[in-house]
């Protein structure tokens, strides 16, 4: 019996290995497709400054506030990595408590 | 039991202390009244772009006719960064706000050198619409993705 509860909590260990470092619990691939948004963006505002719409003054706190933007989305993406991580541990920790009668 | 199951069970017992006894991971708890006063400034900042696209060439469009709009989102962002910051393990959206509160920064700099076109209201918008949706999502993670 010892032998399987140790097989069992082995097993448990390595899913939760297998998941922390897995993509599944990171949105890490969200940040190029914000990132290259981000480049066609920048071009855009390039565009309006050889168009003469924008100042070089006034392109450059345009630039500044789409930098803002991505930043927040970057932190956005961070905290939802965090949350998950922390939903993952908590179910692990509630099974391996049930699983050792703790 | 050999030598082998003692440390598998060490390292279970490990992990399970390290689960019980502290949060690894710490992020704040949602926070309704955030949720409320970020919903409430993103309405006060569209029915300001909304106004200012209408009347980019009329004489009410200059950075002094819109001074009440910048005075009250800068107090909102102070409100807001105050809370944001009694709250403990909430380091990512006081990042947030400090960032957004920049952008208003940015904002009045920008119309204080003169009317926005309305490319421009349409450029400025998407930035701030963004802004507003990715914190509002890191908030509202915070209530159901858990």
């Amino acid at each position: 019996m010892n032998e399987i509860k140790d097989d069992l909590g082995s097993l448990l260990l390595s899913k939760l290995l297998v998941q922390a470092s897995s993509d599944g619990l990171s949105s890490n691939h969200k940040a190029p497709a914000d990132t290259l948004r981000l480049a066609e963006e920048l071009d855009a505002i390039n565009t309006m400054v050889i168009a003469g719409e924008l100042s070089e003054e006034q392109a450059v706190l345009h630039r500044e506030l789409r930098l803002n933007a991505l930043k927040i989305r970057l932190l956005s993406i961070e905290g939802d990595d965090d949350i998950a991580l922390e939903r993952t541990l908590d179910g692990m920790g509630k099974v391996i408590r049930r699983f050792y009668g703790v | 039991m050999n030598c082998l199951s003692i440390t598998k069970n060490g390292l279970v017992l490990a992990i399970l202390l390290a689960l019980s006894g502290c949060s690894l991971v710490a992020i704040s708890p949602y926070d309704s009244s955030a949720d409320k006063a970020i919903t409430k400034l993103h309405k006060q900042t569209a029915e300001f772009f909304a106004d200012s696209s209408k009347a980019s060439d009329e004489p009410g469009c200059g950075y002094p006719h819109h001074l009440r709009f910048y005075q009250n989102s800068k107090i909102s962002m102070s409100s807001l960064l105050v809370r944001a910051r009694a709250m403990a393990d909430n380091s990512l959206t006081v990042s947030q706000l400090k960032v957004l509160s920049s952008s208003y920064v940015n904002l009045a700099q920008l119309h204080q050198l003169g009317c926005f076109t309305p490319a421009q209201v349409s450029e400025l918008w998407g930035s701030f619409d963004a802004s507003f949706s990715a914190i509002l999502k890191l908030e509202l993670a915070k209530k159901y993705a858990r």
